[in-house]
Order: structure tokens, then sequence, then C-alpha cells
């Protein structure tokens, strides 16, 4: 039985407590919608497979600058440049690759797109609903929306 | 030491695994981009060792890794994925990889790998 919010807050966990050693306390999750309101700065990736959907990484400005400091091994971020925007993607894709792999261990094959970074105001509208999960670390919150919704068309 | 190229669509990773192999001293003597990138570079330096995401635009991971070990069946590959569902480490594994680092890797894990691989 596929519980998202369990699987966001295992992967969420693993990622920013496992890996780049922040404090990250996994917050109620928020009512469903089926609309996206990013914050500064989002990365969307698509899940296709037994499963199709999104999962979206959505901060303000200074909690990017702060995690892609971290992971250049705790660099001071000023300016977002190519290899800062590589990076950020790479955060995304961690989050949604883990998301795969605790749902291939469900049972269910989904493969992942390429991140896409979302840039200042955006909504996204989608014909299933989000759910957001928000994660509160000392550098700020990190909110995970995710949208999935079984493929009919290949056998699960 | 071992001559490596990393191959991976992300600058950062490239950065990434650059950083820590050049640590553990080892010579990255060529980076590639996707999987057909990799393909032109091997045959021009033959590296020791490849280090191979496999979620690459134009050619996957995979599909290079197969054809590096039509090139040279004794190619060393330690393949460096997000995408560690066990079926893909399987596959990876069966089509010849030695070894399969999941990511986000700790350094420590990366060397490792690479060191068994050389073995």
């Amino acid at each position: 039985m596929l519980n998202e919010f369990e699987v966001i807050t295992k992967v969420g966990e693993n990622v920013l407590k496992g890996y780049l050693g922040l404090n990250a306390q996994p917050l109620r999750q928020q009512e469903q919608q089926e609309s996206y309101i990013g914050k500064d700065i989002g990365v969307i990736i698509q899940l296709v497979g037994q499963m199709d959907g999104q999962v979206i990484c959505t901060m303000n400005l200074d909690t990017v600058k702060s995690l892609i400091g971290r992971m250049m091994g705790g660099l001071e971020i000023g300016q977002l440049d190519d290899m800062c925007w590589s990076a950020l993607q790479e955060f995304g894709n961690w989050i949604v690759s883990g998301i795969a792999i605790e749902l291939s261990e469900l049972g269910i094959d989904v493969n992942i797109t390429h991140p896409i970074i979302q840039e200042g105001f955006t909504i996204i509208h989608s014909r299933s609903k989000f759910m957001a999960v928000p994660i509160s670390t000392e550098i700020g919150t990190v909110e995970i929306y995710i949208s999935l919704e079984k493929n009919n068309q290949v056998a699960v | 030491m071992a001559k490596i190229m990393v191959v991976d669509d992300a600058a950062f990773m490239r950065m990434v695994l650059k950083n820590i192999l050049t640590e553990g001293g080892h010579e990255i003597i060529a980076e590639a981009i996707n999987g057909e990138d990799a393909v032109h570079h091997y045959l021009k330096c033959t590296p020791d060792l490849v280090t191979m995401d496999i979620t690459m635009p134009e050619m996957d991971g995979i599909a290079a890794l197969k054809e590096l070990i039509k090139i040279n069946p004794l190619v060393k590959v330690v393949m460096c994925s997000a995408m560690g569902q066990q079926g893909m480490v399987l596959e990876a594994i069966y089509s010849g990889a030695k070894d399969f680092v999941v990511k986000p890797f700790q350094k420590e894990r990366v060397l490792e790998s690479v060191m068994k691989a050389l073995a």
C-alpha cells in the first residue's frame, strides 16, 4: 500500500539529514490541492511508468543558496551560476530517484525524467491533486510536492 | 593511481567525482556528458576505469556500458547513479559493470568501489 507521505519523509530525511547533515524535521502534510504555487525556485521531475506524476522540490532563494553551499562542501554561494543550477537539478534527482527506489520496493516500476528548474512565481495546475510535504531544516523549509496516479496503460 | 574517465550529464556530479578521485590519488583523463560521448572518448584515451551515470540523454549508461564491453571485454566500469532500484543494479552488473554506487554517495564509498574494480 503506497503511503506517499511516508515515502517522501523517508527519502527527504535520507538526503537532507543522512547526506547533507541537516536537522531535517518533516512537518504535517498540507491539504491536497490541484495546483502548485511555487516558491522562489523549484526543481520539477516527472515520474513515468506504472505510475505517472510529478515531483516538485521548492525553496526560497536563501535556502537554495545554503543547500548548494552544503552540496559543494561548505562554499558560500553568491550569484547562482551554471554549476549551482546543475547542483540543484542533482538535488531534485536524488530526491526523486529515492522515491523511485521506494516505489520499486512496493513493486511499482517507474523511471524519471531530467530535472527542470522553475524560477520565480509559478502556478502549475494538474489533473490529479498534489500532496505537499514540508521538511523543516536549519537552512529553511524544503517543500516537496508529489502528484501520482496509476497508469492504466501499463500493468502494475 | 589509475587513469579515469568520468561520464555524467550533470556538470556538478562530474565536478564532485573529479574532486573525490583526484583527492584519492587518481588522474582524470577524460570527461563525457552522455553514452555516445563516453564511447568516443574511450576509443581515444583508453582509461583504466570509467565511472558511468545511467540516466543521460542520447545514449544512457547501460547502453554505453554494453558498447564499451564490445570494444574491450575487460573494461572496468563503475556505475554511479541515483537510480538504485534493485532491477537497475542487477541489469548493470549482468551487463558487465564491476560495481554500482548509489548517489548521493560518500567519498569513501566511491574510492572503495574504484579500488575494488581496479584490483
